[in-house]
């Protein structure tokens, strides 16, 4: 069984090293999954992001159409378009999409305030990742 | 907002504080991943779930009162940002319907153990590893350096 827990994570890292995350994000995590299946794991997890869902008005879920707005999301949403049909009947794949991690840890996450206003400037800029 | 309401006697609040987001402690959402490992494939393979909690999409505002009285101590906010328009309410049903799954740490609990931890000073807040942006900048920042002064690979 695998899960790909390692990877560049949240928006504000994703928008200041755009090239690395689309690199380990989406195609690392996306080989991880093709070497697994190729070694025999029977079970891959993919930790996504909320993120994929972006903004939009109503109550989302899994069936809603996704938007993601950062190269984080999009990378994270590319990575399950990648994951996903790799399942079959020797192959589990599941993907979460986590909502805002919270708490306690080892490795303990604290919000910068700064980081939210120019990661809000730089999502509208039109992102070079988008393209991919 | 615990780190800043300990430091600065005010939680941070973007405005306009009327945002919606999801949270998930960080324990639940792990064992959210113990429980897909050992679910029967049939009803996960190929699927997508939300994690979190319905009862944990909470509005900013609401959010930092509720971590003023985790902590307990009088509530005092400052703004900060322009609004941010970053807002979005997510359903939870599906993990909850399919494998049983719920959170069972809640957000005052979260904040308060970060409280108590930063307190004791079994965390220190201002270790640059707890901002992730900022922990990758100096990371490269460091990478630079030694490189810049290292004589065969080597510091000493």
């Amino acid at each position: 069984m695998e899960i790909t827990a390692a990877a560049l994570s949240n928006d504000p890292s994703g928008e200041l090293h755009q090239a690395k995350t689309w690199e380990i994000n989406h195609r690392g995590r996306g080989c991880n999954a093709q070497l697994a299946k190729k070694m025999g794991v029977q079970r891959y997890i993919l930790p996504s992001s909320c993120s994929v869902y972006g903004f939009q008005e109503g109550v989302l879920n899994e069936e809603t159409s996704t938007n993601p707005l950062t190269t984080y999301a999009k990378a994270n949403l590319k990575a399950e378009q990648d994951v996903l049909p790799l399942a079959d009947d020797n192959f589990t794949v599941v993907v979460i999409r986590q909502a805002t991690v919270y708490g306690l840890s080892h490795r303990v996450r604290f919000a910068h305030c700064d980081q939210w206003d120019g990661q809000r400037l730089r999502a509208k800029r039109e992102d070079p990742g988008s393209s991919r | 907002m615990v780190k800043d309401f300990v430091q600065n006697g005010k939680i941070p609040v973007l405005r306009d504080r009327t945002q919606w987001r999801p949270f998930v402690p960080v324990e639940d959402t792990s064992h959210a991943m113990m429980m897909l490992l050992e679910a029967d494939a049939d009803v996960i393979n190929g699927e997508v779930f939300s994690v979190g909690s319905n009862v944990q999409n909470v509005q900013i505002m609401p959010l930092a009162q509720l971590v003023a009285e985790a902590c307990g101590l009088p509530f005092e906010y400052e703004w900060y940002g322009n609004p941010d328009v970053r807002s979005y309410l997510v359903s939870f049903q599906k993990i909850a319907d399919k494998l049983g799954f719920e959170c069972l740490h809640a957000l005052k609990t979260g904040a308060k153990e970060v409280f108590d931890a930063i307190k004791s000073g079994d965390v220190d807040p201002d270790d640059p590893r707890w901002i992730t942006v900022k922990w990758y900048k100096n990371l490269m920042e460091m990478h630079d350096f030694i490189k810049g002064i290292e004589i065969d690979g080597a510091l000493l």
